[in-house]
């Protein structure tokens, strides 16, 4: 199954940071120089989509979304409308709890002293909403029909780099890799060299260092979302970083959501949208598609351990 | 107080080269009413793909042909831009009679054939740089570009940032007083290669490495930084030294891993480049060096340190001050620093009704304007003039490497 029938023995990791994360490649191959010249390049290629898609730097094409769309059309790069249609086609399906244009929300919770007043919040979701995002098929345009929203692919970003890069790979005639987008994605490129599967260990949100559970991968991306790592702390209470669009405040419930899916892309959205619409809607979820496996990690009471809920194609398989 | 919004500002500043593209790119209904302008695309690999993207946010702007001989390259190209027809043979797409204008993002020593076979076929040419394999190429371009009246211009996109216009200003109104010395550095770590599975394709795809189709860091990285230079000092150099090697990387490559260069510009004005592939520690920088301070400039951050015997800038206790190296450095800001200098108070206030755009797309939307509105590219951007300066500043350079001594540059070099 290795690349182009030479023996594999050489294993290569290799990492940079970018979208804010650890990027981290595991590349398999016959030669170390190869492996690290198409690491590289799909280094540069992750650069070169941030420069695109993040918020954070003036020149993206979604700062430019950001500031211009509520004024006139912005027309984007193909590449970025078709981001954008899959965000407006998942927002659909999760009935709004993944939603790109909760960008104003996590930015007001982000930057907050004292917990914002509930009209702050509701002037802000009230620009809320993929409802209000015009993406235009005929240009590759968008426009915001409400002023002052902001979308925000953090929740899709790395997952969308994360195809990319298996893409690259693919291309270099990579056959076994595996692509860690910081915490949050893990993308697999064919099988590792002594197994049939990867073997993904699940960290207990409450202990940091225990293994709460394990998954087995086959050609498909694993992503998880949770609170654990990512926070804000307002007057010594903790709240999520991650947002729920449809009340304006910080998801509580759940300790961990994970999504297992084909596309890296919908798991990383899905593992947000699962972690905000919690364990039954998730099982509903999974059901009803068929292909999609979650584990949702919940805790009945302060003080007790925490519960893994293995849920659709996770339910029976790949568990320890 | 007046509010000067940043579009009109930018129109007023003579040496704002970006002014007039700002506000063009990516309003979906600015354009909506005009005839497209339509565009062919020689080259979409990694940098080709990368402007095409931009290129495509470009309203009023019709991608109508697009060639590449790697398939893989031409086929996400076309996936992208729907309407276009591809072609493996350039002079097919020149054939078409209904493209304006070509950008040209192929191997080094294809830039002077393509770029005259479409000039002579009636196209505008955006190429990109560095402008010619040899200086005889890019004076052959130059003259071709004047002789048709298409226009011609040269891919050296810090030409169209705001902050290297500021910056040069700053340098024009005497910010770091007479300069004496310029730093160029461009350092990487790594091979610089491309993984390519199938070896038919490793020089197709690695062009950089081999001679026989490329001039290899000269060409690809100081071409930039030495244009900047001949731009800001408005001179080119009288000589240079160098020594170069390939040194580390034992692959099979023909141009050098390392290239280590001094050039005295008029006045014994030395400027030094170094481009390593083996340590990134000293990264990207222009640093030009005055008696009155220095200047240096990161992509789109930059600073001046004021030498410690000058007297301080007259907007200087107002700007932004950061202690860098032990040593307080103003940061610039291609708004407020130009504000600051202006007025030394605060009259005008600069208003941002734009979002800011990156070098590529500022790149491309001046020529799209030169395009419709039949202005020349230099004076606008970097046109055929500057971009033969660019280029003969670099290729006598890499040749006093390979010569291994001084060679002197002729004023005909850098001659239409």
């Amino acid at each position: 199954m290795l690349h182009s029938g030479m023996s594999v023995d050489t294993m290569i990791r290799i990492s940079r940071a970018f979208m804010g994360c650890e990027f981290e490649l595991v590349l398999t191959g016959a030669e170390k120089a190869y492996l690290t010249d198409a690491a590289e390049e799909a280094f540069e290629l992750v650069r070169r989509l941030e420069e695109d898609l993040s918020v954070f730097i003036p020149t993206s094409e979604i700062a430019e979304v950001n500031a211009l769309a509520d004024q006139h059309p912005v027309i984007v790069s193909p590449r970025v409308f078709r981001l954008l249609q899959k965000a407006a086609e998942l927002s659909a399906e999760t009935e709004g709890a993944f939603d790109i244009t909760a960008g104003a929300l996590v930015k007001l919770w982000s930057s907050a002293e004292s917990v914002p007043n509930q009209d702050a919040l509701d002037a802000v979701r009230a620009t809320t909403g993929m409802q209000f995002v015009h993406l235009n098929e005929r240009n590759n345009s968008v426009e915001f029909t409400k002023p002052g929203m902001r979308i925000d692919l953090g929740a899709i970003g790395k997952g969308f780099a994360a195809a990319e890069v298996v893409q690259v790979l693919r291309d270099a005639r990579i056959e076994t890799a595996l692509v860690a987008a910081g915490t949050s994605t893990l993308y697999p490129l064919g099988f590792p060299p002594d197994a049939d599967a990867w073997t993904v260990g699940v960290r207990n949100p409450l202990m940091n260092n225990e293994r709460l559970t394990t998954v087995k991968i086959r050609d498909q991306a694993f992503s998880t979302s949770g609170s654990h790592e990512r926070f804000v702390e307002i007057d010594g209470v903790r709240y999520s970083h991650i947002i729920d669009p449809m009340t304006g405040w910080p998801v509580k419930g759940l300790l961990l959501a994970c999504a297992l899916v084909d596309d890296p892309i919908e798991s990383d959205a899905l593992s947000t949208a699962f972690f905000i619409n919690g364990l039954e809607w998730t099982r509903a979820y999974c059901q009803a598609r068929g292909d999609v496996g979650a584990i949702i990690v919940t805790q009945e009471q302060p003080g007790d351990d925490p519960v893994v809920h293995r849920i659709g194609t996770l339910q029976d398989i790949g568990g320890a | 107080m007046t509010e000067l919004s940043r579009r009109e500002f930018l129109k007023a500043s003579a040496t704002t080269l970006a002014a007039t593209s700002v506000g063009l790119a990516s309003n979906a209904s600015a354009q909506s009413g005009l005839e497209p302008t339509k565009i062919g695309y020689i080259g979409v690999g990694s940098e080709g793909g990368m402007l095409l993207g931009k290129t495509l946010r470009i309203p009023g702007v019709k991608v109508a042909g697009i060639c590449d001989i790697y398939p893989p390259h031409l086929t996400k190209a076309l996936h992208d831009t729907p309407g276009a027809r591809g072609y493996e043979d350039y002079r097919g797409l020149l054939d078409r009679k209904d493209i304006q204008a070509v950008v040209i993002a192929t191997p080094l020593y294809l830039h002077a054939p393509m770029a005259i076979a479409a000039m002579q076929a009636g196209k505008h040419v955006l190429c990109e740089k560095m402008m010619g394999y040899t200086i005889e190429d890019a004076q052959k371009m130059a003259r071709c570009a004047r002789d048709t009246k298409m226009l011609l211009q040269i891919g050296h996109q810090r030409r169209y940032n705001a902050m290297y216009n500021h910056a040069y200003k700053l340098i024009q109104d005497g910010a770091i007083g007479k300069i004496t010395a310029v730093r160029l550095m461009w350092n990487r770590n790594g091979s610089w290669r491309r993984a390519v599975p199938d070896a038919k394709y490793e020089k197709l795809l690695n062009w950089r490495m081999y001679r026989e189709y490329s001039v290899g860091l000269m060409a690809e990285l100081a071409s930039h930084l030495f244009h900047v230079t001949n731009w800001y000092l408005g001179a080119t150099p009288t000589s240079v030294v160098g020594m170069g090697g390939i040194d580390y990387w034992k692959d099979g490559r023909s141009t050098f891993d390392n290239v280590n260069v001094i050039a005295e510009y008029p006045q014994g004005v030395k400027v030094y480049f170094q481009s390593l592939t083996t340590n990134q520690y000293d990264n990207v920088y222009e640093q030009f060096m005055g008696d009155k301070g220095t200047l240096i400039i990161e992509g789109n951050n930059a600073r001046i340190i004021r030498e410690p015997a000058a007297e301080e800038l007259a907007w200087g206790s107002m700007a932004h001050k950061e202690t860098v190296g032990g040593k307080q450095a103003i940061l610039l800001d291609a708004d407020v620093t130009a504000k600051l200098q202006a007025k030394a108070g605060a009259e005008q206030v600069l208003k941002t009704d734009t979002a800011p755009k990156d070098d590529y797309s500022s790149e491309l939307e001046s020529f799209i304007t030169c395009v419709r509105e039949h202005k020349p590219v230099d004076g606008q951007g970097c046109g055929a003039q500057e971009g033969l300066r660019a280029a003969a500043t670099c290729l006598l350079a890499n040749q006093a490497m390979e010569q291994q001594k001084k060679l002197w540059y002729k004023p005909e070099m850098f001659k239409i």
